[in-house]
């Protein structure tokens, strides 16, 4: 369960990424979208374009900071050397960050990948959850939350719904 | 008709997968029973060379036959949809064409 809630401040860290510079969410000032996801994951690789597509749609105003927890050594295909490969294949146009101890998805108390924290550019948690309601079929999506939740608070608003259930694979943890 | 589908509860794909397998039964009209057979451990997985959930087994064979670099782990199972797409959720085409040709 989220360790975070809505109206809560951001939980800083800092983590190398797969451009290998090491990443501080306390430095991005634009509204932050923090996905803990993963290589492995077919619920992450189904939502993979989409949140590439809201990263370059929505660029003005926010920052996508995607970030692996899972344990390699039970997932090989989740190592940092496949990380930096997913990363150029797909050419992800955010940071992809490394979270080898855990310690980032423990302070977060994530579960899923992926399951996403939208923090408004100062800082404060707006929205918590899933990225929209159909994994398989992006044309079949009906409810694009997580996109909803990018205008309203990049309208000032408050996102409706806040919360929604994360779907996706569990975080992999170290035994 | 045997048909068998390995899953875990690390992943929530079972049951959309379930609703799948159970629609191309009944437009075969087949009514043998699905027996569920949950994995519980990683070595689990090793020993039924279990690769993901759901799994699914008609007379042992499976839907979506694994690469040889797959490995074993209680883990969500990704299949590839005909447009190349990943999906948690096999396509019911996949497990229409092994039903019809094991019937």
């Amino acid at each position: 369960m989220a360790k975070i809630n809505i109206g809560d401040p951001q939980l800083n860290f800092e983590l190398p990424g797969v451009d290998g510079i090491k990443h501080n969410i306390k430095n991005i000032q634009k509204i932050k979208v923090v996905i803990f996801s993963c290589n492995h994951c077919p619920y992450a690789q189904a939502w993979e374009d989409r949140i590439i597509k809201l990263q370059s749609e929505f660029s003005k105003h926010i920052q996508v900071i995607m970030i692996s927890s899972n344990d390699a050594k039970q997932f090989p295909d989740d190592s940092f050397q496949e990380m930096v490969k997913r990363s150029k294949e797909k050419q992800f146009n955010f940071p992809y960050l490394y979270d080898e101890s855990q310690e980032i998805a423990t302070l977060y108390g994530a579960e899923r990948t992926p399951e996403v924290f939208v923090f408004d550019a100062s800082g404060i948690l707006k929205y918590h959850g899933t990225i929209d309601d159909n994994y398989e079929n992006e044309s079949e999506v009906e409810k694009s939350f997580l996109k909803e939740a990018i205008e309203n608070i990049i309208n000032e608003k408050n996102p409706n719904p806040s919360i929604t259930e994360p779907i996706g694979c569990t975080i992999k943890w170290k035994n | 008709m045997n048909i068998t589908v390995l899953y875990c509860d690390d992943c929530p794909s079972l049951n959309p997968s379930l609703d799948r397998l159970k629609k191309v039964l009944s437009d075969e009209n087949i009514k043998e029973e699905i027996l569920l057979k949950k994995v519980e451990s990683n070595e689990e997985a090793v020993k039924l060379k279990f690769i993901g959930s759901p799994t699914i087994l008609i007379n042992g064979i499976d839907i979506d036959p694994p690469e040889n670099k797959s490995y074993f782990a209680l883990n969500c199972r990704a299949f590839k949809k005909e447009n190349g797409k990943i999906s948690p959720i096999p396509p019911i085409d996949m497990i229409r064409k092994l039903v019809i040709q094991e019937k």
